[in-house]
């Protein structure tokens, strides 16, 4: 035989359904489960809010790295700079000091050639002035 | 000239730590090693090929065992020697396969190796300052030295026949060791530079060392350790040198430079690189390109470009290496010609340009560029020298070859102890008609042998000196029985001397001292030098076998314009000459324009006009030249008047003399005579049938044993001239108051002169003489 039990007594509401409850703790966790609900939802929007956030800062935070190393290759750069062109400076005066060897060989060169074509030039003058040389033919 | 530097990308380096060393192989493909522990192979146009091999250690230097023809490489197992920063050395073939590790070779590092030029022997150094020779196996054979310093760089000198010197560093010092302890053979020890000797090198062919150090110089030497150039200082110390091949230049590495001197010293061109510090260097066997170890990894390619010939209005450069331009000066109007394969050598002159590629020879006539000659050759061409008629060239499989303009081998002079590694332009020479090569075989470099190209067998005559002989240098005018050599010995004094002649004793005479360089001109026999810093021009040098004390007149000197020692006569073409002072410049010095024409004259055999020309000159060297030319050709009138030009009263009156004697071949005699040519003058009257000339020319000669021998040869003849001879003497003796003490005249003691008879007999004689004259 089926006994009726206290703790799990079921009962009819106004609305004929069936109910496990009492009609009190129903409407409880009825409220229970709305307010449960809405906390989840304002906690999944506060966690998109917060990713929102931190990717803005990531990028911020990127920017700033990348403005970061700049700033120190910069820096770098200005520091080095000094050196470079104390070794171009080095560079181009041994570039002069050869051009300089060269222009002095190619003098040397054009004074030979010059001394030759003056030789030549009284040559011709000596032969044209006194009698002609007798023909060679 | 240029270099074309071509490097790799910087993030595509194959080399992951600092490459120590590079070593062109025999098929040029260049090999480079490095701190890796790897090899790698290029080709020659600076691409990598693949990975030859791994190393279980650091390796330190590498080099190919030399091979001296391309055939050889071919056929004969091609290795190449790795020293190893763990002691060791190991023997790689090309391929890559290890044949063999030498372990333990030395404590610490081996720091160099290096095969000498046969490919027998290995010398390496290493940090524990030792020096150790090495079979071509591997086999240790002897620890040479021991010294307290890291040897960082060795190298073996130029072979000769009795030594063989092995150069290398220690510390700030340099030290030649010669390699078997003779008494004769020295060791030498010379502080070299204020730094630590980095790098070393000893050219076969100069025979110059070159070296450098961490005081940022690189010096020039020569074998005897005396310094022959010393450069300004680096900002960095400097890492590497290297001979190219022919010994004309070498290459200079340091921090991000690379650097092309000259023997001399002075620098052709210089280029920056991104190598870091450039470790090592070496030369394709052709010489025209080269390969650099760089302190980054970096291995770098150049190649010489922008080289450039001239003569007369022409003047020939290479731009690129496949392409070249002929430009006129005069007509200026260029010409390009392209080529198949590499230039390797090339020579402009005597109306030719002759190119040596890779693989072909090609011959142009400066008139015509369209139609060049052409044939194959077979190995690097290393020498190439013009004539007139015929050039020579050389390379190291075929030999010595003499070619004419068509491209016809016309001769390819062989002798026991030919190697021509061992020869370069100072030791060759040729002309139409003959070439010489100084032998350095059995003869050590003391001789010179001679090769006459117009008889069919190789009969080679042989110029041998108490001395090195540096240079040698064949005259370019006339036939060849005036064919004349020059050439300079250890001491730098230069000879002349006749060949061509078939005696067998060359009459040598020295011509000049501190000779630096000589050359002959191309169309005439002049001769210049530059002497104790002096250009010196001889007119006439075959006057030294006219007449002797003619010979200052001949010869001049540029006083004013001083060329400076240890400058090199480029070329001597018409009167105009080229000389390459030792900081490089090239200045051109001239001659006189008038012997020029005079050759000219003579050699149309126009003595009227050559005696006019000497009148219009009024110069003592012009008479000088006459003298000698018009003798040389027997001209009795002209030398006769040129020498009274002169003021030469005595030669004077003995060319009247000469005049006067009745018979042709009497008067040849008699120039013979002037010329010192007793045997000669001797022979042209024995043949001639003129006994008693040549009897009486001996006793003038106060040459009384020759005289009274042909006399008593003679006996049997019409007339004897013993009694002449005899008489002769007597008056002689009586004259200088002596007795006779000559055995052989002692035998003639009683023999009774008489006088008139004698007189009659040359009375006889001479009549006979003027008869067959007359007939």
């Amino acid at each position: 035989m089926w006994q009726p039990h206290e703790s799990s007594l079921v009962t009819f509401d106004e609305d004929h359904n069936l109910r496990i409850f009492d009609a009190e703790k129903f409407k409880q966790s009825q409220l229970l489960h709305k307010k449960s609900v809405e906390f989840t939802d304002k906690i999944g929007q506060f966690e998109d809010l917060m990713k929102d956030v931190m990717s803005v800062l990531k990028v911020k935070g990127e920017r700033i790295e990348n403005e970061k190393l700049k700033a120190i290759g910069l820096r770098n750069r200005v520091k080095g700079e000094e050196e470079i062109r104390r070794s171009n400076v080095r560079d181009y005066q041994t570039l002069i000091s050869e051009k300089h060897i060269e222009l002095e060989r190619h003098a040397a060169e054009l004074e030979s050639l010059s001394k030759i074509e003056q030789e030549q030039k009284k040559m011709i003058e000596s032969l044209s002035s006194s009698e002609p040389p007798e023909s060679h033919n | 000239m240029r270099l074309k530097i071509t490097e790799q990308q910087s993030n595509d380096l194959k080399h992951k730590d600092v490459c120590t060393a590079v070593g062109w192989s025999s098929n040029n493909e260049l090999y480079s090693c490095g701190d890796d522990k790897t090899v790698w192979r290029w080709n020659l146009n600076g691409e990598p090929l693949a990975k030859v091999c791994d190393s279980d250690s650091f390796i330190t230097d590498i080099h190919w065992l030399p091979v001296p023809t391309k055939k050889a490489a071919n056929t004969q197992n091609d290795v190449f020697v790795l020293g190893g920063a763990d002691g060791s050395f190991s023997l790689i073939s090309k391929s890559g396969r290890i044949d063999k590790i030498v372990k333990d070779a030395h404590l610490g590092a081996v720091v160099c190796v290096r095969w000498n030029h046969e490919g027998t022997a290995l010398v390496t150094g290493g940090e524990d300052g030792v020096l150790k020779i090495w079979s071509r196996n591997g086999q240790l054979r002897s620890t040479l030295a021991t010294t307290g310093k890291c040897i960082y760089s060795a190298t073996w000198g130029p072979p000769t026949v009795i030594e063989q010197n092995i150069l290398f560093t220690s510390g700030k010092d340099l030290i030649i060791k010669p390699l078997h302890a003779t008494s004769s053979a020295k060791q030498m020890q010379w502080k070299a530079h204020d730094g630590i000797v980095l790098k070393v090198d000893w050219n076969i062919l100069s025979k110059f060392i070159v070296s450098c150090g961490e005081d940022g110089k690189y010096k020039v030497w020569d074998s005897h350790g005396r310094n022959l150039y010393s450069s300004a200082p680096f900002d960095y110390s400097i890492t590497s040198v290297s001979w190219s091949p022919d010994g004309e230049t070498f290459a200079v590495g340091s921090f991000n430079t690379l650097k092309i001197c000259d023997k001399t010293g002075w620098a052709y061109t210089r280029k920056s690189t991104n190598t870091g510090s450039i470790l090592n260097i070496s030369w394709t066997s052709d010489g025209t390109q080269l390969a650099a170890a760089g302190g980054n990894g970096e291995v770098c390619f150049a190649q010489l470009v922008e080289r450039q010939l001239e003569w007369r209005n022409l003047v020939v450069s290479i731009n690129e290496n496949l392409k070249m331009k002929v430009h006129d000066i005069l007509g200026d109007t260029s010409e390009e010609i392209e080529f198949r394969d590499k230039i390797i050598k090339w020579k402009l002159g005597f109306g030719h340009l002759v190119v040596a590629t890779a693989s072909q020879c090609w011959i142009y006539d400066v008139q015509s560029w369209n139609s060049p000659h052409q044939f194959d050759v077979k190995d690097n061409v290393s020498l190439i020298l013009l004539s007139k008629k015929i050039f020579l060239m050389m390379d190291n499989s075929s030999g010595i070859q003499v070619y004419n303009y068509d491209g016809k081998l016309l001769s390819n002079p062989k002798f026991p102890g030919l190697r021509t590694e061992f020869l370069n332009s100072n030791s060759v020479s040729v002309s139409n008609d003959m070439i010489c090569i100084i032998d350095k075989g059995e003869a050590e470099g003391k001789a010179v042998r001679l090769f006459n190209l117009t008889s069919s067998k190789e009969s080679a005559e042989v110029i041998v000196h108490n001395m090195d002989i540096m240079e040698v240098a064949l005259s370019q005018f006339g036939p060849l029985s005036e064919r004349k050599l020059a050439f300079i010995d250890r001491n730098r004094d230069m000879y002349i001397c006749r060949v061509g002649t078939g005696s067998k004793r060359p009459d040598t005479f020295k011509l000049a001292t501190m000779v630096d360089s000589a050359k002959w001109n191309d169309h005439t026999d002049m001769l210049v030098a530059v002497c104790d810093g002096h250009f010196t021009a001889w007119y006439y040098p075959g006057i030294v076998y006219v007449d002797r004390d003619l010979l200052p007149y001949t010869r001049t000197t540029h006083d004013e314009s001083e060329v400076g020692k240890r400058s090199q006569i480029i070329d001597f073409f018409g009167t105009r000459c080229n000389v390459r002072r030792w900081d490089g410049s090239v200045v051109t010095m001239s001659v006189s324009p008038h012997p020029l024409i005079l050759y000219e004259l003579v050699d149309k055999k126009n003595w009227e006009a050559c005696l006019r020309l000497c009148r219009f000159v009024k110069d003592r060297s012009m008479w000088s030249c006459l003298v000698g030319m018009a003798i040389k050709n027997k001209e009795i009138e002209t030398a006769e008047t040129a020498l009274a030009a002169l003021e030469e009263v005595d030669k004077v009156q003995y060319m009247l003399k000469v005049k006067s004697i009745p018979s042709v071949e009497g008067r040849n005699a008699a120039m013979a005579l002037y010329m010192r040519n007793i045997d000669e003058a001797e022979s042209i009257l024995l043949q001639a049938g003129l006994m008693y000339r040549a009897i009486k020319m001996h006793i003038k000669l106060y040459n009384w044993t020759r005289a009274l021998e042909l006399a008593v040869k003679n006996k049997n003849s019409t007339y004897s001239h013993i009694d002449t001879v005899v008489w002769y003497r007597r008056k002689y003796l009586e004259g200088i108051n002596r007795q006779e003490n000559d055995p052989v005249f002692l035998q003639y003691e009683s023999l009774s002169v008489d006088w008139v008879v004698m007189k009659e007999k040359i009375r006889n004689e001479k009549e006979k003489e003027k008869q067959k004259n007359k007939r």
